[in-house]
């Protein structure tokens, strides 16, 4: 007996992915004069989600961090003073979109340059914050 | 000297997560807390549902004169769930920025730190996921000066929140802790909450043995209840001794109370004066998930979850630990808990 499609692997396979529509998008400008960075949030939030909080760090290779939060959809940090960290190698910066309905977004952008996107990024749905 | 090695997956986390929930702690982890009380569920890839069995009874009933039965349910379940998210750890150790100015002499040879990297590391590892598996909220604010790490993923603390909004902690079952409460200079008020917690049960909780029990606490609760019990004369006598260590545990009406040393420093971190927090609960109701099977390949098709190499491009040491992590609580209605009031 053959079967066309074989599902077994499928069979735990995550029960609840209920984010259908939500596309974090956070787009950042690096200003190596001024030594600020500001990141502006682009998320795609469909109706019937609600925007909790964008939490952004900058990371400088040598384990330096700032901080930087996003309050609304739509937003952005204001223009985060990079002077601190050390700017003479690649800087980094992480995001993390969060969702009122337990969605969950981790996205990094890595030896940033001038301007860009956070890509890469890790979708889940928070079982505390979904409760 | 080698050049790399890596732990896969599975070893990882028998050898290095799982010891840190375990009775006996790895020494080299440096840190022995309530971790142990911890239920590890080991496979947990993204989420797995917690079934609560809610248990039947008075299902009997009176015959009439029919040939027809009715049918109960003895059954019952709903699902709880829990959640891991993919966390690491990274750090890099070079000789060169680590000797500089007057102690350039030791970068020849490196008299002590190199090779005690791989041991803070797993205690640095070890002390960040006791933190988060108490104190996380991936909703808090980052704060760079705070030396605690605890918004990675949520932990025990912020399930305490959901649950106690959601309705299913009452608020009969908890004690709010006032500001400036002082344990040491007022032993009554740590008796009072630790009798309080006890007295707050509720009934479903009580049919529960006095084994099953715990009531895990800050430090200066537990303190401030032996010197009551001393100061009313009653001498320090209410304790069980363990009988794999010998060591007298203080009890409660035969309940451990189990002192937590991280939560003080963490929670005073968080809330920025001295704060406190004292659970009674069934032990093995905090629930931690990991996922055994996770990590990078190595390039022979095996997971590998800790790997140490040297990069010769920027001569470096690097070490890298990559986890799932996530808490549940169980059974949130058997839980009375005390809390200052925090972030």
């Amino acid at each position: 007996m053959s079967q066309v499609i074989d599902n077994a692997n499928l069979i735990n396979m995550c029960r609840d992915c209920g984010l259908p529509g939500f596309i974090p998008k956070l787009s950042y400008v690096y200003n190596a004069g001024a030594k600020t960075i500001t990141v502006t949030d682009a998320s795609v939030i469909p109706a019937g989600m609600v925007l909790k909080k964008i939490k952004v760090q900058i990371h400088d290779f040598y384990g330096g961090t700032k901080i930087g939060a996003i309050a609304a959809a739509a937003g952005n940090t204001g223009a985060v003073d990079v002077s601190g960290l050390d700017l003479s190698k690649q800087l980094a910066i992480k995001g993390t979109v969060i969702l009122t309905n337990g969605g969950i977004a981790d996205g990094g952008a890595y030896g940033i340059g001038a301007a860009g996107d956070l890509g890469a990024w890790d979708i889940q749905k928070n079982a505390a914050n979904a409760v | 000297m080698f050049q790399r090695f890596t732990i896969d997956s599975l070893a990882f986390f028998e050898s290095i997560v799982y010891p840190s929930f375990a009775d006996q702690a790895v020494s080299a982890t440096g840190f022995n807390g309530t971790l142990n009380e911890f239920t590890v569920m080991r496979n947990v890839v993204s989420s797995r549902p917690i079934v609560n069995i809610r248990r039947a009874q008075n299902i009997m009933q009176r015959r009439d004169a029919s040939c027809d039965i009715v049918y109960k349910n003895l059954f019952g379940v709903d699902t709880r769930k829990i959640t891991v998210t993919e966390i690491y750890g990274a750090v890099k150790f070079c000789r060169n920025e680590f000797y500089q100015g007057c102690l350039k002499e030791f970068r020849a040879n490196d008299p002590l730190f190199g090779r005690k990297i791989v041991p803070y590391f797993r205690s640095a590892i070890n002390i960040d996921l006791t933190t988060n598996a108490y104190f996380g909220d991936v909703d808090r604010a980052d704060v760079v000066a705070h030396q605690f790490s605890t918004t990675l993923f949520d932990g025990i603390f912020k399930w305490l929140k959901v649950w106690t909004t959601a309705g299913v902690i009452p608020a009969g079952q908890t004690i709010a802790i006032a500001d400036g409460t002082d344990f040491t200079a007022n032993p009554t008020a740590a008796f009072n909450i630790i009798k309080g917690l006890y007295d707050k049960r509720p009934e479903l909780m009580k049919t529960y043995t006095d084994d099953q029990l715990a009531f895990y606490v800050s430090p200066e609760i537990a303190a401030g209840y032996s010197d009551y019990l001393v100061a009313t004369g009653a001498g320090n006598v209410d304790y069980i001794t363990d009988i794999a260590t010998g060591r007298q545990i203080p009890t409660y009406k035969r309940i451990r109370i189990l002192p937590e040393p991280l939560w003080t420093p963490v929670i005073t971190e968080l809330k920025g004066s001295a704060a406190y927090a004292a659970v009674l609960t069934i032990r093995g109701n905090f629930v931690f998930a990991t996922d055994d099977s996770y990590g990078e390949d190595d390039g022979t098709g095996n997971d590998v979850a800790f790997i140490v190499w040297y990069d010769y491009e920027h001569f470096t040491w690097k070490y890298v630990i990559f986890m799932r992590a996530g808490t549940a609580i169980a059974l949130p209605e058997y839980v009375v808990y005390a809390l200052s009031a925090w972030v």
